[in-house]
């Protein structure tokens, strides 16, 4: 078996895969290690994601597109709703397939992929990374390579292992329980994604969603704050939704997961080693979606991980280029969204039900996100001052 | 048994495996990095966990719970 690589992946999500596809199609000699014993299983997502992103890295195919999506509503709880179009068509993805599907890619552009092979430590030399140690199909053995890529998701020790600090705040972090519900048909438009927002009665710093994934079926999720979970657990937090608002469905699976939201870490390389996707908190600190961004995250360390492999050097003076162009494309966006967010669990519930019933009235999708803000805050000028957060982000008014 | 820098902890970190889904959002805010999804299996390193709370605060399903050490000996 092959012990030595250009390139090791850790983790075959779809930030590692795309790694790895981007990697072995600018002619690196990659591996892509993953520990589960089948890749996207089980599922620890709510599935909504983009087509733009995704067609760039795999061909589409309805084997994994479970669903189409045209609106995004933003919902109260008090059922008043902002309904808005997406910045880009939506699709709902069978993660199972999809996850299976972007690997096999992987290998087809020339990347070795080797399942139930977990990474349980790092090979050093000389202050760099040189490799991972892995157990693999019962067997434990070193593979050695110039560059390794951590693409280990939310649970990710193996930047930690290279003494990067990857610990989120409980209140930057997210905590979520889904259930994958049918006889959904009454109780939604299978065409719009909703979103359900409401800090005392449905979701403590955070929200719920129902994304149809047919006419009859949806993903209902909820996220809330790490920090907020401790007397009432995001499980019962759901199970009391559902139990008021969609009495009589039946439940199809079952999904916990959580989510850094604290925007992409300041240092995302060292010697050696890159991070990607969710290891990176690359996810986006609003909606936490971070399928898309986790495959751009990879795309960019590809781009910069190809030269510094072919030119023999991986310090991390050389490698952080990566965290430059990450920072320049996501880094003022991803401060506004965070922001918002925090004012979003600051603002009480009564406050935002006005907030969205205001919205509801106003004709949308005719308006720039600059006007919609100047609108709302003609009307609720205590917002004024909380807008000066995201308006010196540059997010509202640009 | 259970010491760390020679103290003796009272608790213990107990997993309910019938809870647990494996989604491994407690591994991700550990600060000593004492809990390590094997395969699908969650494990914790007695030696290290700090019995901080950390972990048990925010489990989506409310699957860990420090358990007084005695009552899981007994
Ligand atoms: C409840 C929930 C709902 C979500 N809904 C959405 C959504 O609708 N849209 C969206 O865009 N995002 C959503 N997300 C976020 C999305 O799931 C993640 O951002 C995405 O999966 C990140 O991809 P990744 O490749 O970085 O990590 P992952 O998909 O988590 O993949 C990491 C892989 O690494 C493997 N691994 C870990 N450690 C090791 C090791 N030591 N050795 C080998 N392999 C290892 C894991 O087994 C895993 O397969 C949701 C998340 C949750 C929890
Ligand atoms: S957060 Fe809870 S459900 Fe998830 S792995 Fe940890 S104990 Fe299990
Ligand atoms: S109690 Fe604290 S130290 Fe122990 S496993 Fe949980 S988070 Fe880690």
């Amino acid at each position: 078996m092959k012990t030595s690589y250009d390139v090791v992946i850790v983790g075959a999500g779809p930030a590692g895969s795309a790694a790895a596809i981007r990697a072995a199609e600018s002619g690196l000699d990659v591996l892509l290690i993953e520990k589960r014993q089948e890749i996207g299983v089980p599922v620890r997502c709510a599935e909504a994601t983009d087509i733009e992103t995704t067609e760039r890295f795999i061909p589409l195919n309805e084997r994994w597109i479970a669903h189409r999506v045209q609106r995004y509503a933003i919902v109260n709880a008090v059922g008043d709703r902002v309904i808005v179009p997406p910045t880009s068509e939506t699709i709902m993805l069978d993660r199972k397939v999809f996850d299976a599907a972007l690997a096999e890619r992987a290998a087809q552009v020339g990347a070795d992929v080797r399942v139930s092979t977990a990474a349980v430590g790092l090979l050093h030399d000389n202050g760099t990374v040189k490799g991972v140690k892995v157990k693999s199909l019962g067997r434990a053995y070193d593979v050695r390579a110039r560059l390794v890529v951590a693409s280990d998701g939310t649970e990710s020790q193996v930047a930690r292992w290279a003494g990067l600090k990857t610990i989120p705040p409980l209140a930057d972090y997210y905590v979520g329980f889904q259930f994958t519900l049918s006889g959904m048909a009454a109780y939604m438009n299978p065409a719009h994604c909703e979103y359900h927002v409401g800090v005392e009665t449905i979701a403590p710093g955070g929200y719920v969603w129902t994304f149809p994934k047919g006419e009859d079926s949806a993903n209902v999720g909820i996220v809330i704050g790490a920090n907020q979970a401790r007397e009432v657990s995001a499980q019962t937090w759901l199970e009391r939704f559902v139990e008021r608002r969609y009495p009589g469905v039946s439940m199809l699976s079952v999904v916990s997961g959580g989510i850094p939201v604290t925007g992409a870490l300041k240092q995302m390389v060292t010697n050696g080693l890159m991070i990607v996707g969710d290891a990176a908190h690359q996810a986006d600190p609003l909606t936490a979606g971070g399928i898309s961004l986790g495959m751009m995250g990879a795309e960019m360390a590809m781009s910069v991980a190809t030269q510094a492999v072919q030119q023999g050097d991986v310090s991390a003076r050389c490698l952080r280029d990566y965290e430059h162009l990450w920072h320049e494309r996501f880094g003022k966006m991803h401060a506004a969204l965070y922001s918002v967010r925090k004012i979003l669990s600051r603002m009480d519930e009564k406050q935002f039900d006005a907030l969205v019933e205001h919205a509801s009235r106003l004709p949308i999708e005719t308006m720039t996100p600059g006007e919609i803000m100047l609108e709302l805050l003609k009307a609720h000028p205590k917002l004024l001052l909380e807008a000066g957060t995201l308006i010196t982000t540059g997010l509202v008014l640009k | 048994m259970f010491r760390r820098n020679g103290q003796q902890h009272v608790t213990r970190l107990d997993i309910d495996h019938d809870k647990c889904y494996s989604c491994g959002a407690c591994v991700a805010v550990c600060p000593p990095d004492s809990l390590f999804l094997s395969k699908l299996t969650l494990q914790v390193d007695d030696t290290t966990c700090t019995r901080c709370n950390r972990c048990v605060a925010m489990c989506p399903v409310h699957a860990l719970a420090l358990t007084p050490v005695e009552s899981l000996v007994s």
